[in-house]
C-alpha cells in the first residue's frame, strides 16, 4: 500500500505557502522527509495526519481517501507529533490503556497484552506505573511511539522525533523506527540528515513548500559522484569563491572556513574531490544545484 | 564574530510591568470580556436610574453611586480572574517559564511585575465604572435632573479611590497569588468563589444570625456589606449629601488591602519559578499525601539498548456499537480524572456534612426563625430553589464551579499539548463530545446527589423517620434535569467560543438572567432553562404542576439536543481552530445520521416549543410585562373618572359553586343583593368583571340597559332606568365559569385541583365599581404610559377619608357548592346542610353576620378538629396527617375567642373556622369568622425553638384578635389598628395562657428586629404604613402604654374604639387619631405626653445608667445611689433630629440576687427623669445585685444594653456595668 500525495498545497491566513503543490508517492518502508526549519515539512506532516485540511490537493493511502474519510484513514494512522505533552498525573499504563482503548482493541485483556508488549519494547515496562510527569525527554518520546504504535498502524506519520534527544536516546530510537518500516509506511520528517542516511530507503527534500528533490539516498549520492570538490579558504576569499562557484556548503574548521563546491569538473587548483555523502546531496539541492 | 554590545543590568521591574499590559492588552479576550462587562454596566445603571425616580435619592447620590461601583466591582471579579490568572500562570501554560529562569530577572521584578501589570489592567477596567454610571444619563435625557442630583467629580473620585482601587488590588493580590501558588488559572477562579462565597457569609452569618453587623462589615472583602449598612441607617439628607468615606467603611477598606498585601507578599516569597506549586509541595509533606508522591524524574540507566525488531502487537479492533461504547467509557474514564481525580473524594463527606448543616440551619429558622419539623417537601426546600429561570446570583459562586469544570474538560487534551495524539485515534468527534458532557453530568449529578444525602442526613439527624424517597427521587430528577442542562451549555459555549476564560464568562451571561432583563426578553421559551413555578405541597402532590415543568423539561432537552449535535460540529479537532474554518468543517461533517439527527432535534424543539407556545400563547393571553402595565394603564385612564363615584353597597351574596377538581375547572353562579345607601338616586352601575374567568350575561329584578362591557379590562357600566332610589335595592345574578385551557406563561392554573382547590372569590365574581386596585402603583411605570402621580394614601387627619366605601362591604353570605366525592368544600359560615347528588358532595353554609368581601372558599379531604366556646362552633379543617399542631391552635383559639370577648366586645358570629390550603411558606390570613393558613404552619415545631415562644399558638391568637379590631379607614396609620392591636391583643392571651416567661420570650423575639440596621428616620406610628412600624413598634408602643397606663384602661379605649366606629359596616371608619383620642380619654395628665411621643411622634430614648453604689443602712436595708442619663429625640422623616426637654416618668428598677430563681425585685417603681444626668436615692430591704432605669426597656432606646447595672456581690462600692 503505497501513500500518494497529489498537488497538495497549502498556503496559511499570514499569506505564507506552506505548501506549494506537493506531489510524492511513498512506498512501504522508512521515507525521510529532509528540509530546513519552516521548509512544510510539519504542514505536510499534520496534513497527512488528518490534522488540518489542505486548500487544493488528494491524498490517498490504499483505497482509503484520506481527506475526504479521515475517520477511516486514522483507524490505520499511528502519528507521533514534533511536539507533545502528556498529563503528568497519569502513569504511562493508566494512559496507554486509554490510547488503547481509544483505538479500538477490543477486550480488556487484550488491551493489557498489546499495552505490555508496547511498554516493553520501549522499554518503559519497568516505570510503567510512573506518573508521566516524571519521564524524561527520551522515555516521552518512547512513550509516544508506544502511543503511536497503538493498533498496529500502517502508516506511520514521525515528525522531527530526535530533535533534543541525547545520543544514546537517538541511537535506541532510529532502531526502534527502523524496525517499523519492515511492514508499513514509515514517514520521517527531520532536518537532520544522519536520520535519513542512516535509516530511510526513500527520501525527499522540500524547501518553502515545494520538493526540491526525490530519491534513494544512494542513488543521490551516486549522482553527485565526482561533483563535489573542496577547498580551505580564508574568510576574505570565501566572498570571490562564492562569485566564482557554485558553493553548497562552508563550515570553520581550527579558525579555517572549509567550502564544499558543486561543479562537474575541478574547479581549478587547491581544490580536492571528495567523496559525496547525504549532507551534500542536501545542501546541492537546496542551493538549487542539480543532483 | 561581533556581536552588539549586550547591556548585562537585569531588567527592571517597569520592563516586565509594561510587557504585562501590553500582553493583557493584546489578548483579544481582554477587550472582548470588556465589551461583556459593558452590558451589566451599562444594564445596571440604567436600572438604577429608573429606581431613582421611585426614591427620594438622587441617582448621583454619593452612597448609591458607590454601591453601584462596589456592585459593579464584584461583577468585575469574573473579568480579574482571567487577567490575574492569566499573568500569574501564561508562563507556566506556554511553557516559556524555563526561559525566564535563567534570563537575568529577580524574582521581585519577575513576580512582582506581572503583578502590578494585571493590576494596572485591573484599575483602568475599574476605572470604567464610574465613567459609565456618569454617562449613562446622556442616553436618557427623558430622566430630568431634579432625579439625577449634581455632578460632584470630587465624590466620583472618591469612590474610585476608596471602593474601586481598593477592590482591584485586593482582588487581584488574592486571585495572584492563589493561582501562582497552585500554579494554575484555576486557582484564581476558585478565589473569585471564596470572595462571592466570603461576601455572602459574612452578610447572612454575622449579621442575620449573630446580629453582629459590626463584623460583618468588617469582614467583607467588597465593602458591600458596610455600604448596605449605611443606605439602611442613613436619613434621606444623608443619603443624598453624605460622604461614604465613614470610618467603617476605611476600616474594612485598610483591613483588606492589608490582608491581600500579606497574602502578595508570601505569595511572591514562596514562588518558586519552574517547580511545582507550594500548594502541592505541601500536601506531599501531610499524612494525608504519604506514598502517593509523585517520584522524582525517572533516569534511563541502560545506555546500551537491546536491539531488537520492533513489532506493534495484533489486537482485534473493532469500530461498531460496542467500539464506540468502549470508547465512550475512555473518554468518560478519563475525562473524570481531569474534573474528579482521585483527591476530591474527600470532599464528598465534606459535602453532604455541609448541606446537611445547612438543612438543619434552615429548618431551623424557617419561618422567620421558627424551627419546622423535617418533613421532607420542607427539607427539599432547604437544598435549594425550586424554579425560575435560572438560579439567581447569590449562588453564582456554587454554580461557577461547573462551568469551570467544563471548560477544563473540553480543553483537557490541548492544556496538556497532547490534543495531536487524541484527535489522529480512530474517535469519532461525537464520541469525545458526549463522553465529555456525560462526564460532566455524572460529576454534577453526584453534587446533586450528595447535597440530596445531606438532607436526608439532616432529617434522620431530627429523628425524622418518614423520608419520602420517591419525593426525593422526583424533586432531585426535576433538578437533576436542570443541572445537566446547564452543564451542557457550558460545554458548548466552551466549545463554540474556543476561548477558555470566554467561554467561561458567555456561560455566565447565559445561564444567569441578565441578558433577558437587559434586553427586555421575558418570553419563558427564550429564558435558557426556564421552569414554571411550582411548589411541594403534601395535599395536591407534585400533579398539578408536572405537565408545564415536562412541557419545558422536552423543550429545553430537545433544545440541549439541538444545540449539542451543532457543538459537536463545530469540535475543535487538529489544527483547524478558527471558527470560519470550524464552520466550514461542520457543514462537511453534516452529512448521514449527524444531519438527521440536527434535524430530528430541530423538529423537537419546534413541536415542544410549539406546544408550549400553543399553550402560552394561543390557548391563553400572553402578555409582556410591559404590556400588563399598558393594560392596566388602560383601565385607569378609561374608566378612572368613575373611581370615586357613588355606588350602591354589597348587602348580600348567593353563591352556588361547583367545583370540578378532577377537571380543574369550576362554575359559580350567584346573586348580589345591592342597596343604595348614598342617599341619592343612583342611575348608573359599574361592575368589574374578572379577567381570570368568563363572566356571562347578568339579569337584573328591574330595567337596565347594558351601556358597555369591555371584557378585555374587564369592566361593565349598566344604566339603572329608572334610578334607584335612596334605600332601595337591587338584585343582580351572573355565573362565572373557570376553565383553564393547558398552561400560561406563568406556569400550571393550579386555583382548582383535586385536594387543594382556593379561591379567593373576589378574584373571580363580580365587584360593585370601579377597582382602584387594578391601578399600576410603581410611580415609573405610571409616567411611562403618561399616568399622573398616584394620589397618596391620605395623611390621618383627611377628613373624606373615613366615609370612604371602597372595600369595606359587609354582606350576608350564603354558599352552596358541589365538590368531587370525598372532598369537603369549604365556605364562611355555619354548615347548614350537606348532601350528594349525582355522584357530587354538596355543602350548604350560611353566615349569622355579615362578613367582609374578601372571604375565600376551600376543597379538599379535610380532617376536622373540632372545638366550642360559649356557643361559638370552632373548627380546624387541615389536611389528615397535619395534626402537629392541632392542640395549640385549638387551645389559642378557644382562650382567644373567651379573653377577646371580655377585653373588646362580643364575637360576631356562630362559627370560628382555620383552614389550610396548599400554598408555599407558612403565612396566615385572617377574614371574617375564617383564617387560612399554609402547610408550613402545620409544621412548625416549637419544642425546638431556642428562643421558647409558642408560635403556632401566639399567631392563631394574633388571627382571632383580627376579629376583635376596628374596621379601619384606608388612610395613614390605617396597620396600627389592624396588625399593631392583634399583637397587642394576643399578648394577653400569650402571657395569661402561657404564662409571664413565655411573653417575656415572645418581647425578646419581637425586640430582635431593631437589630437589623435601620434609619431612625420615619413617620410616627400615627402615619405608619410599613410592616416594621405595623408588626414590631406599633405593638411595643401599645406594650408600653399597657405597662404605664394599664390594661385596663387601655383595652377600653380600644373597646370604645370598636363599638363606635364597627356598627354594621357602616362609615365612617376609625383612624388612627381617634385610637390616641380615645388612648388619651383613659389616660392620666401625668401620662399624656407619653402618647404623644409614643404614637404621634416618632421619638428615641437614650437612657443609661451611669454609677451605682449601695450602701448598708443601720436598720438592716440598703441605701442605692443610681446615677442615670436620660436624652430624648424626636426625628422626622428626613432624618432630621431635635433634642426634646425630658420631664417623664421612666422606670426605676433595683433587683436581688437571682440566686438560683429568678432575681427577687427590690423596687419597681416610676421616677421623673428630666433631661441630662440625675442621680437618685432608693432605699431597699436587702442587698442589691442589679439596679437601673427603663429595666424593660419600655421606652425606645437604640442602645438598650447600658439600662442595667450590676453591683459588685462582696464589696458595696461603686458599680461595674
Amino acid at each position: 500500500m503505497n501513500l500518494v500525495i497529489r498537488s497538495v498545497s497549502k498556503t496559511y491566513g499570514n499569506g505564507v505557502r506552506a505548501l506549494d503543490d506537493v506531489s510524492l508517492t511513498i512506498p512501504p518502508g522508512m521515507y525521510g522527509l529532509l528540509g530546513p526549519n519552516g521548509a512544510g515539512k510539519s504542514t505536510l506532516m499534520r496534513t497527512v495526519a488528518t490534522l488540518q485540511e489542505p486548500d487544493t490537493g488528494t491524498i490517498r493511502f490504499g483505497d482509503i481517501d484520506v481527506l475526504g474519510e479521515p475517520r477511516r484513514a486514522r483507524e490505520v494512522l499511528g502519528y507521533l507529533p514534533q511536539d507533545f505533552g502528556l498529563h503528568p498525573r497519569v502513569s504511562a499504563e493508566a494512559m496507554l490503556m486509554h490510547f488503547a482503548a481509544l483505538e479500538g482493541i477490543a477486550g480488556r485483556s487484550a488491551r493489557r497484552e498489546v499495552v505490555e508488549s508496547l511498554l516493553r519494547q520501549t522499554n518503559l515496562w519497568d516505570v510503567r506505573r510512573s506518573k508521566l510527569g516524571t519521564f524524561s525527554g527520551g522515555m516521552r518520546q518512547r512513550f509516544g511511539v508506544a502511543v503511536a504504535l497503538l493498533g498496529d498502524p500502517r502508516l506511520l506519520i514521525v515528525d522531527e522525533p530526535t530533535a533534543g534527544l541525547d545520543p544514546a536516546e537517538r541511537v535506541r530510537f532510529l532502531n526502534l523506527l527502523s524496525a517499523l518500516g519492515e511492514r508499513s509506511v514509515v514517514l520521517l520528517s527531520t532536518h537532520i540528515v544522519e536520520d535519513v542516511s542512516e535509516l530511510c530507503t526513500r527520501m525527499a527534500i522540500i524547501h518553502e513548500g515545494r520538493i526540491l528533490l526525490e530519491t534513494e539516498p544512494p542513488q543521490a549520492i551516486e549522482a553527485l559522484a565526482g561533483r563535489i570538490w573542496r577547498r580551505t579558504v580564508t574568510a576574505g576569499e570565501l566572498e570571490r569563491l562564492e562569485a566564482e562557484h557554485r558553493v553548497i556548503s562552508t563550515r570553520l574548521l581550527a579558525g579555517r572556513t572549509i567550502a564544499h563546491v558543486h561543479a562537474d569538473g575541478a574547479p581549478g587548483p587547491n581544490f580536492e574531490a571528495v567523496r559525496p555523502d547525504l549532507k551534500d546531496v542536501y545542501f546541492s539541492a537546496m542551493t538549487g544545484a542539480s543532483a | 564574530m561581533k556581536g552588539p554590545r549586550i547591556d548585562h543590568r537585569p531588567p527592571p521591574l517597569w520592563e516586565v510591568l509594561r510587557f504585562e499590559v501590553a500582553l493583557q492588552l493584546r489578548r483579544p479576550s481582554t477587550w472582548v470580556m470588556l465589551g461583556l462587562f459593558m452590558l451589566p454596566l451599562v444594564g445596571v445603571a440604567s436600572d438604577d436610574l429608573v429606581d431613582a425616580q421611585r426614591r427620594d435619592v438622587f441617582y448621583r447620590a454619593p452612597l448609591f453611586a458607590a454601591q453601584f461601583a462596589a456592585v459593579m466591582g464584584s461583577v468585575a471579579l469574573l473579568i480579574l480572574a482571567s487577567v490575574a490568572g492569566d499573568a500569574a500562570t501564561r508562563d507556566i501554560r506556554t511553557r516559556i517559564e524555563p526561559l525566564m529562569l535563567v534570563a537575568p530577572v529577580d524574582r521581585l521584578s519577575y513576580v512582582g511585575g506581572r503583578f502590578l501589570g494585571a493590576l494596572a489592567v485591573a484599575a483602568a477596567l475599574l476605572a470604567v465604572v464610574p465613567v459609565v454610571h456618569l454617562l449613562v444619563p446622556l442616553f436618557r435625557p427623558e430622566i430630568g435632573g431634579d432625579v439625577l442630583g449634581p455632578v460632584r467629580l470630587a465624590s466620583y473620585a472618591r469612590i474610585y479611590l476608596l471602593i474601586l482601587l481598593p477592590n482591584a488590588f485586593i482582588a487581584t493580590a488574592l486571585l495572584f497569588t492563589l493561582a501562582t501558588a497552585v500554579r494554575h488559572g484555576l486557582g484564581s477562579w476558585l478565589g473569585v468563589v471564596a470572595l462571592f462565597v466570603t461576601v455572602q457569609f459574612t452578610q447572612s452569618y454575622f449579621g442575620d444570625v449573630l446580629g453582629r453587623w459590626d463584623l460583618a462589615r468588617a469582614l467583607d472583602p467588597t465593602g458591600l456589606n458596610a455600604l448596605d449598612w449605611m443606605a439602611q441607617t442613613w436619613s434621606p439628607t444623608d443619603l443624598n449629601e453624605r460622604s461614604v468615606a465613614t470610618p467603617a467603611l476605611l476600616w474594612n477598606r485598610a483591613l483588606w488591602t492589608a490582608v491581600a498585601g500579606a497574602s502578595l507578599a508570601i505569595g511572591v516569597r514562596r514562588y518558586d519559578p519552574g517547580r511545582r506549586s507550594w500548594v502541592a509541595a505541601w500536601w506531599r509533606k501531610t499524612p494525608l499525601a504519604r506514598g502517593r508522591a509523585l517520584s522524582d524524574v525517572k533516569s534511563d540507566v541502560a545506555l546500551h539498548p537491546r536491539v531488537e525488531p520492533v513489532s506493534s502487537p495484533r489486537a482485534d479492533r473493532t469500530f461498531d456499537l460496542a467500539g464506540r461504547a468502549r470508547q465512550f467509557a475512555a473518554v468518560v474514564r478519563d475525562s473524570l480524572r481531569e474534573i474528579a481525580p482521585r483527591w476530591t473524594w474527600w470532599l464528598a463527606p465534606l459535602l453532604v456534612l455541609g448541606q446537611a448543616a445547612i438543612t438543619l440551619s434552615g429548618l431551623a429558622g424557617a419561618a422567620n426563625g421558627t424551627p419546622v419539623l423535617p418533613t421532607t417537601p420542607l427539607v427539599l426546600g432547604t437544598l435549594g430553589p425550586l424554579a425560575g429561570e435560572a438560579p439567581p446570583p447569590v449562588v453564582l459562586a456554587a454554580i461557577l464551579l461547573p462551568i469551570l469544570l467544563a471548560g477544563e474538560l473540553v480543553w483537557r487534551e490541548r492544556d496538556a499539548n497532547l490534543a495531536a495524539l487524541i484527535d489522529t485515534t480512530p474517535v469519532p468527534n461525537v464520541v469525545l463530545f458526549a463522553g465529555k458532557v456525560t462526564a460532566l453530568w455524572l460529576v454534577l449529578g453526584l453534587l446533586v446527589g450528595l447535597l440530596t444525602l445531606g438532607g436526608i442526613g439532616a432529617q434522620i439527624r431530627l429523628g425524622w423517620s418518614d423520608l419520602d424517597l420517591g419525593l426525593y427521587a422526583t424533586v432531585s430528577g426535576l433538578r437533576m434535569v436542570r443541572v445537566a442542562l446547564f452543564g451542557l451549555v457550558a460545554v458548548c459555549a466552551h466549545v463554540v467560543v474556543n476561548q477558555k476564560h470566554l467561554g467561561t464568562v458567555l456561560t455566565l451571561l447565559l445561564v444567569t438572567p441578565l441578558i433577558g432583563e437587559l434586553f427586555g426578553i421575558e418570553h419563558p421559551l427564550l429564558l435558557i432553562g426556564w421552569s414554571p413555578p411550582w411548589h411541594l405541597s403534601t395535599m395536591t402532590g407534585l400533579g398539578p404542576w408536572l405537565p408545564p415543568i415536562l412541557a419545558f423539561d422536552l423543550y429545553w432537552s430537545a433544545g440541549a439536543l439541538m444545540v449539542g449535535t451543532v457543538a459537536h460540529l463545530l469540535w475543535t479537532r487538529g489544527a483547524t481552530t478558527g471558527f470560519a474554518a470550524r464552520l466550514h468543517t461542520a457543514k462537511r461533517r453534516l452529512h448521514g445520521p449527524v444531519a438527521g439527527i440536527l434535524a430530528g432535534s430541530v423538529g423537537l424543539v419546534v413541536a415542544t416549543g410549539g406546544f408550549v407556545f400553543y399553550n402560552t400563547n394561543v390557548l391563553n393571553t400572553y402578555r409582556t410585562s410591559d404590556e400588563t402595565a399598558a393594560a392596566a394603564a388602560d383601565y385607569e385612564r378609561r374608566y378612572g373618572a368613575s373611581a370615586w363615584a357613588p355606588r350602591p353597597d354589597l348587602v348580600a351574596t348567593d353563591l352556588n359553586v361547583e367545583l370540578h377538581p378532577d377537571e380543574r375547572r369550576a362554575e359559580i353562579a350567584g346573586t348580589h343583593q345591592l342597596v343604595n345607601r348614598t342617599g341619592h338616586p343612583l342611575d348608573t352601575l359599574r361592575i368589574a368583571t374578572s379577567p381570570n374567568v368568563e363572566t356571562g350575561p347578568m339579569e337584573f329584578d328591574r330595567t337596565v340597559r347594558l351601556a358597555l362591557q369591555d371584557d378585555v379590562l374587564g369592566h361593565r357600566v349598566v344604566v339603572l332606568e329608572p334610578a334607584l332610589e335612596p334605600g332601595d335595592s337591587l338584585t343582580m345574578r351572573w355565573a362565572v365559569t373557570y376553565a383553564p385551557r393547558g398552561f400560561s406563561a406563568d406556569g400550571a392554573f393550579a386555583s382548582v385541583v383535586p385536594n387543594g382547590s382556593f379561591i379567593v372569590a373576589a378574584d373571580w365574581i363580580p365587584q360593585v365599581g370601579y377597582l382602584r386596585g387594578r391601578e399600576l402603583g410603581d410611580p415609573v411605570a405610571r409616567r411611562e404610559h403618561g399616568l399622573p402621580p398616584r394620589r397618596p394614601l391620605p395623611p390621618p387627619d383627611d377628613p373624606a377619608a373615613p366615609f370612604d366605601r371602597y372595600g369595606r362591604d359587609q354582606l350576608r353570605l350564603s354558599v352552596t357548592m358541589g365538590t368531587a366525592p370525598g372532598e369537603t368544600a369549604v365556605a364562611p359560615g355555619r354548615l347548614a346542610e350537606s348532601w350528594s347528588a349525582d355522584g357530587r358532595d354538596y355543602f350548604r353554609y350560611e353566615t349569622n353576620a355579615p362578613v367582609g368581601n374578601g372571604y375565600a372558599l376551600f376543597s379538599a379531604d379535610y380532617a376536622v378538629r373540632r372545638g366550642r366556646w360559649n356557643g361559638v362552633d370552632i373548627e380546624i379543617l387541615h389536611h389528615p396527617e397535619h395534626t402537629a399542631n392541632l392542640d395549640r391552635m385549638m387551645r389559642s383559639m378557644e382562650a382567644s375567642l373567651a379573653q377577646f370577648t371580655e377585653r373588646f366586645g362580643p364575637f360576631p358570629y356562630d362559627v370560628l373556622k382555620m383552614v389550610e390550603y396548599p400554598a408555599e411558606g407558612g403565612s396566615l390570613h385572617a377574614a371574617s369568622a375564617t383564617i387560612w393558613y399554609r402547610e408550613m404552619f402545620s409544621h412548625f415545631d416549637p419544642a425546638r425553638d431556642p428562643r421558647g415562644v409558642d408560635m403556632p399558638f401566639a399567631v392563631t391568637a394574633h388571627e382571632v384578635a383580627h376579629q376583635f379590631q376596628p374596621t379601619p379607614a384606608v388612610m395613614e396609620g390605617a396597620i396600627l389598628l389592624s396588625e399593631s392591636f392583634a399583637w397587642y391583643a394576643a399578648m394577653g392571651v400569650i402571657e395569661s395562657e402561657l404564662g409571664t416567661d413565655q411573653l417575656t420570650s415572645f418581647l425578646d423575639y419581637m425586640r430582635r428586629s431593631y437589630l437589623t440596621p435601620r434609619a431612625r428616620a420615619d413617620v410616627p406610628l400615627v402615619r405608619a404604613t410599613d410592616s416594621f412600624q405595623g408588626y414590631r413598634k406599633g405593638p411595643f408602643a401599645m406594650y408600653a402604654l399597657r405597662e404605664y397606663v394599664g390594661r385596663g384602661p387601655v383595652d377600653a379605649a380600644w373597646r370604645a374604639l370598636r363599638e363606635r366606629y364597627d356598627s354594621e359596616g357602616e362609615p365612617p371608619y376609625a383612624t388612627s387619631l381617634d385610637l390616641v383620642r380615645e388612648l388619651r380619654a383613659v389616660t392620666p395628665d401625668s401620662l399624656q405626653s407619653l402618647i404623644g411621643d409614643l404614637l404621634e411622634r416618632n421619638t428615641y430614648w437614650t437612657l443609661s445608667t451611669t454609677a451605682v453604689a449601695a450602701e448598708p443602712e443601720a436598720d438592716g436595708g440598703w441605701r442605692v445611689d443610681l446615677e442615670v442619663a436620660a436624652r430624648k429625640v424626636v426625628v422626622d422623616t428626613a432624618g432630621i433630629e431635635t433634642e426634646r426637654p425630658m420631664d417623664d416618668l421612666v422606670e426605676i428598677g433595683i433587683f436581688g440576687d437571682p440566686g438560683e430563681g429568678p432575681p427577687a425585685v427590690l423596687h419597681h417603681a416610676l421616677h421623673r427623669i428630666r433631661s441630662g444626668t440625675q442621680t437618685l436615692s432608693i432605699r431597699v430591704p436587702v442587698r442589691p445585685a442589679h439596679a437601673g432605669i427603663d429595666p424593660r426597656h419600655l421606652l425606645l432606646d437604640v442602645s438598650p444594653n447600658d439600662n442595667l447595672m450590676s453591683l459588685p456581690a462582696a464589696s458595696a462600692e461603686g458599680g461595674r456595668p
